[in-house]
C-alpha cells in the first residue's frame, strides 16, 4: 500500500530549524569565518575584506614577544596544577560520601557540598579577596593573632596559581563528585558481598571492587581533562586579577581579553585566539582519540 | 546484618571528615553572615571569627538596600533570565526536535553543523564574535544579551539524545493519525520530556544568572548592568582597590560590612532555592553521559 501522507513532514521540521539555522550562521559561523582578521591588518573603518593582508606577521609577533613564554606557562601551569590538585578531590569526596550509611547525613553533606557549585564566581571571587585582605580579611587575622605578619596575597605573583586552584577546587568539587557518585551506585552490590564472604575488609574492598568498578569514569573525567588543559576559563581568571600579579596570573585567554577588547588590538588578539583554538583542538582530537580506543578496549564499561 | 567487630573506628573518622568537609565549605558563608551583622568596628580589629559580634548592626543592609544599582542589577538579572532562559529553551527544543526525527533527511546535516560548533575555543571567538556583534549594532542592548547566547551546541545535543529515546513509533503512528509535526512536538514530545526540559531549563538559567563576562563586555550602560557585572564592581573591583593602599583608614570599615551584606543580598535567593532543584542537576549529569 503507497501512503500519501509522509511519516515525516520535510517541510515543517525544516521552517522549525530556520530560526536555529540563522542562529548558529549569525553568531557562530560568521565569527568563525572572521578569525581571518588573524591575517590582515584589520582596521574597524575598512572593514575586513578592505583591510591588507599581513600572513603571519602578528603570530610572528606574539612568538617573539615576552608575552608568549608568559602566558603559555602561566596556562599550562594553571592546568597542570589543577588536573594534579584538584582532579582528585570530587573522586575523594565521592568515595567518602559512598562510604556513609546513614541516608539523612549523606544527603545533607551532599547538599552541603553542592552550595558553591550554585553561587557565582563573582561572588567566589569578591569573598576571596576579601578573606585575604592583609587589612580586614579573616586569614591574615589569624597570622597576625598568631604573631605573624600579614600577608598580602593578592599583590605577591607565587599565590596565584594556588589562589585559582583553591576556588576551583572549593567551587567545583561537590558537583563534579555526582559523576563519580553516579558511577559508584552503578557498581553491582553482590561483589560486595561476596568480597566480604571472603573475608575481604574495608580497605580490601576498596582496592579491589570500588576502585575498578569507577576507573573507567575517571580515565574518562581525566581524559576531558586534558582535552581542556589550554583553556583556562577567562570569566573565573579575570576576576582575580590585578595588574600588580599579571606575572602568573595572565593566561591565554585573558591576554586575548586585554589586547583585544581593551586594547582594540583586534587583529593580534585574534591571532593569539586561533592559536590557542588551534591548539585546544589538537588537545580535544588527542584526548578523543585516546577515550575512543580507551572505551572500545574495555569492553566490560 | 551483623557488623563486623572493629569497623567503627574507621566509621567515625569517615564521619569525622565528611563533617569537617562540610564545615570548610560553608564556614566562608557563615562568616560572611557574621560579618555583615557585626560591629563594623569588630570586623576591622579582625575579632569576626565565626559569630556575629556585638553590637549587631544591620546599618550595612539599610545602606545596601538603599542603593539603587543592587535593585537595578536585580531587576535586569530578573528579565534576562527570564526571557533569555525562555529564548535558550525554544531554539534548543526547535533544533532538537527535527533532528531526533529518524527519516528526516536534514537530520545528519544538522548534527553536524550544530556539533562542529563546540569545536572552536571561546578564546578564539571572543574577538570575531565581539566584532560581528558590534557591527550588527547590538552593543549596548539588551538585545544582545538575550540572542547572543540563544543556544548552547551542548544542551542541544543532550536535548536531541533525550528526544532520540521516545519511540519513533509514537511519531509515526501520530502522523498516520492526521497529526501535524508541530502537534507531535507540543502534544507528545514535550509533555514526555518534562525532567530533561527542566534539567538543561536549569543549567541555561544558571549560566544567565552567573554570567558576567559578556554582559560587562557589550553593555556600558550601568542601567543595563545585570547583577553579577553590579557584584564585581561593588565587591570585587572595589576590593581590589583597596588592598593597593597597603593600610586603609577606619572610614572604610563601614565598607567593608557593606561588601558582605551585599554578597549576602546576592546570594540569599539561591542559597535558599538551590537545595530544592539540585536533583535536576544531580539528573543532568547522567543526562549528559548519554550523549554520545
Amino acid at each position: 500500500m503507497k501512503k500519501k501522507f509522509k511519516l515525516v513532514d520535510e517541510k515543517a521540521l525544516w521552517l522549525m530549524l530556520v530560526p536555529v539555522i540563522a542562529y548558529f550562521i549569525i553568531f557562530k559561523y560568521i565569527p568563525v569565518s572572521g578569525i581571518i582578521i588573524a591575517f590582515k591588518r584589520y582596521s574597524p573603518f575598512k572593514g575586513i575584506a578592505a583591510s591588507p593582508w599581513v600572513g603571519f606577521l602578528y603570530f610572528k609577533q606574539f612568538f617573539h614577544s615576552v608575552y608568549f613564554g608568559r602566558v603559555l606557562r602561566n596556562t599550562l601551569m594553571i592546568g597542570l596544577l589543577s588536573i594534579v590538585i584538584a582532579f582528585p578531590m570530587p573522586i575523594i569526596l565521592a568515595l567518602l560520601l559512598n562510604g556513609i550509611k546513614n541516608r539523612i547525613f549523606k544527603k545533607t553533606a551532599q547538599t552541603i557540598t553542592l552550595l558553591p557549585y550554585f553561587v557565582s564566581f563573582v561572588v567566589i571571587a569578591g569573598i576571596a579577596i576579601n578573606f585575604l585582605s592583609p587589612s580586614t580579611g579573616v586569614i591574615n587575622g589569624i597570622i597576625k593573632r598568631l604573631g605573624g605578619e600579614p600577608i598580602y596575597f593578592m599583590q605577591q605573583p607565587q599565590y596565584f596559581w594556588f589562589i585559582y586552584i583553591a576556588l576551583r577546587i572549593f567551587k567545583t568539587t561537590g558537583y563534579t563528585a555526582i559523576i563519580y557518585l553516579a558511577a559508584l551506585t552503578a557498581i553491582d552490590p553482590n561483589l560486595y558481598e561476596a568480597a566480604e564472604c571472603d573475608g575481604a575488609g574495608r580497605f580490601h574492598k576498596l582496592i579491589y571492587i570500588t576502585l575498578p568498578g569507577i576507573l573507567p569514569t575517571i580515565i574518562i573525567m581525566f581524559l576531558v581533562r586534558i582535552g581542556s588543559l589550554i583553556s583556562v576559563s577567562f570569566e573565573e581568571v579575570l576576576l582575580l586579577q590585578n595588574d600588580v600579579i599579571l606575572s602568573t596570573a595572565e593566561v591565554i585567554s585573558t591576554f586575548v581579553y586585554r589586547r583585544g577588547l581593551i586594547g582594540a588590538d583586534y587583529s593580534y588578539a585574534t591571532a593569539v585566539g586561533l592559536f590557542e583554538t588551534v591548539v585546544a583542538l589538537f588537545l580535544v582530537i588527542f584526548s578523543n582519540r585516546l577515550a575512543r580506543r580507551f572505551k572500545s578496549e574495555a569492553t566490560l564499561w | 546484618m551483623k557488623r563486623r567487630s572493629g569497623s567503627i573506628i574507621p566509621d567515625v573518622i569517615l564521619y569525622l571528615i565528611v563533617t569537617l568537609i562540610c564545615i570548610v565549605t560553608v564556614y566562608p558563608f557563615i562568616y560572611v553572615l557574621s560579618a555583615s551583622l557585626s560591629d563594623p568596628q569588630a570586623l576591622y580589629e579582625n575579632r569576626v571569627v565565626f559569630l556575629p559580634v556585638a553590637p549587631f548592626s544591620v546599618e550595612s543592609y539599610r545602606l545596601i538596600l538603599r542603593d539603587s544599582r543592587i535593585w537595578t542589577g536585580y531587576a535586569n538579572t530578573l528579565f534576562y533570565v527570564t526571557f533569555g532562559t525562555a529564548i535558550n529553551l525554544i531554539m534548543s527544543i526547535l533544533a532538537a526536535y527535527p533532528m531526533s526525527r529518524k527519516r528526516f533527511s536534514g537530520r545528519k546535516f544538522m548534527n553536524i553543523f550544530v556539533s562542529v560548533t563546540m569545536f572552536i575555543s571561546a578564546t578564539g571567538m571572543m574577538i570575531p564574535l565581539y566584532l560581528v556583534v558590534k557591527s550588527l549594532h547590538l552593543l549596548n542592548t539588551r538585545l544582545s544579551i538575550l540572542i547572543v547566547f540563544a543556544a548552547f551546541p551542548f544542551y542541544v545535543i543532550i536535548l536531541r539524545s533525550f528526544f532520540e529515546t521516545i519511540p519513533e513509533e509514537l511519531f509515526e503512528a501520530a502522523r498516520i493519525d492526521g497529526a501535524s509535526e508541530l502537534t507531535i512536538l507540543t502534544r507528545i514530545v514535550l509533555p514526555l520530556s518534562g525532567a530533561a526540559l527542566a534539567t538543561i531549563g536549569l543549567y541555561y538559567l544558571t549560566n544567565r544568572w552567573n554570567g558576567y563576562f559578556w554582559a560587562m563586555v557589550f553593555l556600558n550602560d550601568e542601567k543595563k548592568f545585570p547583577l553579577q557585572v553590579v557584584l564585581r564592581q561593588l565587591i570585587v573591583l572595589a576590593s581590589m582597590g583597596e588592598e593597593m593602599d597597603a593600610n586603609i583608614g577606619k572610614a572604610a570599615t563601614n565598607a567593608e560590612a557593606v561588601k558582605y551584606a551585599t554578597i549576602v543580598v546576592a546570594t540569599l535567593p539561591i542559597a535558599v532555592i538551590y537545595p530544592f532543584i539540585q536533583k535536576y542537576f544531580v539528573k543532568g549529569v547522567t543526562l549528559g553521559s548519554v550523549k554520545g
